[in-house]
């Protein structure tokens, strides 16, 4: 892997003493060049400290971080070939759209000309041509959103840190720059990092993530990878949903109390085992299947109808116009288990 | 806030209570001026409009040195504290120590402490150092008490303003001293200008300190117009106060433009 950054073993500690808290816990992994990683996790997994320590903003109390080979340990944010889109924008509320973006320019003494080249270019690449000398109070917080982008990128930089960059957009204008923002990473050839605790943003733009819990890595790769592939039990659940399945480990079937379900055949004969199974991999059908199970709840949601089953169990079927039978409250079901649906769990027994 | 919303709108006589209080607070000020320029040096009785007394005020040495001596110890006070009040407020910003809320409370403690006290304290600290009373003990007791005043304004700016806004600016390559010129002292202006109006006013109009600690010849404008007083209420103590009065409000007033553009700015 051509690797852009490489983070090994970087702890970060706040506080001292008994109220110390690792917000980081030797955290190592590579990110590649041109690539759009994201770091996910729930709030105070430490996906923001890893960003801040790219950044410069927080110093990691052991453990190095290097960009195209290079230390970045001693290096001040202000001497570091990063730039940041901060999740409030943090844009300068004293100075214009123009100015806001060649702010970073003129510190690096950029002649006059290339400067105005640059902010035209960039305003056209968020597409807020003719906006250049309005204040940003003057724009709608999509508006401030590219803005803050548009100054990051303006630089040129190696990498460009997203810091929760759509959180604070309403859910459509955060799907348009779902496509914007992967645009601009094609566009650009820049390494994007970007962190959010938004599953769907993860899973649509990134090219690889990384989903932390409490100052750790639990699981790096595609999105497939993470979504198909869980290892753990936090990660199968904390992205999409899932049905967790317990039981015995008997002739390569998982022995449950509503049936038997197919497993791989490399599991330990005779051992506990919890494997996830997505919802939409399941199939109902009126007589046999694996599991037997009884419908306690229908949520009709337009595109998808979702059975709850005894058992704590949850199905998705697509509603096709007809195509799927429907079944009735109450009624007794089974379930197909495919053997390529089922996703055995390191962590959980 | 409409009358139908709130019931102490409803209350009997409320009217008649409000004009009681606004005609309380400014027909004195009201008539001070009128008679400021009456005719007449019985100072209570109206015979004819005339300038005559703010002349015979400009012609006057003594309220001139006086004025150039409020004027003196105003400006000085003002820059002297406004600097103070703005490295405090930097100091305080973005942190968290223990004993802030102590610092907090000595910075804004003089704002309550009676100014009789501060008064006499003033001179016991000048008397007991052997330090001999002048205009620049009256500057030094001036920039004392405005430090606070101009510090509230200020450090409700700065804690208005995003804490990330500094890091953007150190994100693209400014140094700390280039972000505070570039970013934060352009943000901050609009709080350092009425901190420092706010230190201007109190100090023009202090009179008991200055009364205080004020060496022979420091006399200030509100201590001669309270040595013009016991002789006898003359048109041209009207005439001083009025041009005082004037003063106050051309800074007041600009003090609130300033604060105006400072909202509009952030919001």
């Amino acid at each position: 892997m051509n690797s852009s950054i490489v983070i090994s073993n970087v702890s970060v500690i706040f506080g001292g003493g008994a109220n110390a808290v690792k917000a980081l816990d030797q955290v190592s992994l590579e990110i590649a060049q041109n690539e759009f990683f994201t770091l996910l996790g729930p709030s105070g997994c430490g996906k923001t400290t890893l960003l801040r320590c790219i950044a410069g903003f927080e110093i990691p109390s052991t453990g190095s971080i290097r960009l195209d080979g290079v230390a970045l340990e001693g290096l001040p944010p202000f001497k570091r070939p990063v730039n940041t889109v901060f999740q409030s924008y943090a844009l300068f509320p004293h100075l214009t759209v123009a100015q806001n973006i060649a702010f970073g320019l003129q510190e690096r003494r950029v002649a006059k000309a290339e400067i105005e080249r640059t902010v035209g270019r960039m305003l056209e690449l968020v597409k807020l041509s003719g906006y250049g000398a309005r204040k940003p109070a003057q724009l709608s917080g999509g508006q401030q959103q590219r803005v803050a982008l548009a100054r990051a990128l303006a630089n040129s930089p190696k990498v460009l840190l997203l810091d929760e960059s759509l959180s604070a957009l309403d859910l459509k204008l955060r799907q348009d720059m779902r496509l914007e923002l992967k645009r601009l990473q094609r566009d650009t050839g820049i390494t994007f990092v970007f962190v959010t605790h938004d599953q769907d943003e993860a899973l649509t733009m990134s090219d690889r993530l990384a989903v932390m819990r409490s100052g750790q890595v639990a699981q790096i790769g595609t999105p497939s990878q993470i979504y198909d592939h869980p290892r753990s039990k936090y990660v199968a659940d904390f992205i999409g949903d899932t049905n967790f399945l317990s039981g015995i480990v008997r002739d390569n079937r998982l022995e449950t109390q509503s049936g038997f379900v197919p497993i791989p055949a490399d599991l330990p004969q005779g051992s506990k085992q919890t494997v996830a199974v997505r919802p939409e991999r399941l199939r109902l059908v009126s007589d046999g299947g694996d599991l037997r199970s009884r419908i306690t709840q229908i949520v009709y949601m337009g595109n998808e109808t979702m059975y709850h089953l005894e058992g704590d169990m949850r199905v998705r079927v697509p509603n096709n116009a007809g195509a799927t039978p429907q079944y009735a409250l109450g009624a007794e079901v089974g379930l197909v288990v495919p053997l390529s649906a089922v996703q055995p769990l390191e962590d959980a027994s | 806030m409409t009358s139908s919303q709130n019931p102490l709108w409803r209350f009997p006589g409320l009217q008649a209570i409000i004009w009681f209080f606004f005609a309380f607070l400014y027909v004195p000020i009201f008539v001070l001026v009128a008679l400021s320029f009456n005719k007449n040096d019985a100072a209570t009785l109206w015979t004819g409009f005339t300038f005559d007394w703010y002349r015979v005020v400009l012609e006057n040495d003594n309220i001139v040195r006086a004025a150039q001596n409020s004027l003196i110890v105003a400006l000085s006070a003002t820059a002297v504290s406004t600097v103070l009040a703005t490295a405090a407020a930097l100091g305080m910003a973005g942190r968290r120590f223990k004993g802030q809320n102590v610092f907090n409370a000595l910075v804004g403690l003089p704002l309550l402490v009676p100014e009789i006290v501060t008064a006499v304290a003033s001179l016991l600290f000048f008397l007991s150092l052997g330090i001999p009373l002048s205009l620049v003990t009256v500057i030094i007791a001036h920039i004392v008490f405005c430090t606070p005043f101009a510090y509230l304004p200020i450090r409700a700016r700065l804690e208005g303003l995003d804490p990330r806004i500094n890091e953007a600016a150190a994100d693209l390559y400014s140094s700390p001293l280039r972000a505070f010129w570039r970013v934060t002292l352009p943000l901050l202006l609009p709080g350092i200008l009425s901190g420092a109006m706010l230190a201007f006013i109190i100090s023009l109009d202090d009179f008991v300190i200055t009364f205080f600690v004020a060496g022979a010849g420091a006399t200030t404008l509100p201590v001669y117009i309270f040595g013009m007083i016991r002789i006898g209420i003359t048109p041209e103590v009207n005439a001083v106060s009025s041009l005082l009065l004037l003063l106050s409000i051309a800074v007041v007033t600009l003090s609130y433009f300033l604060g105006q553009r400072g909202a509009a700015h952030s919001s």
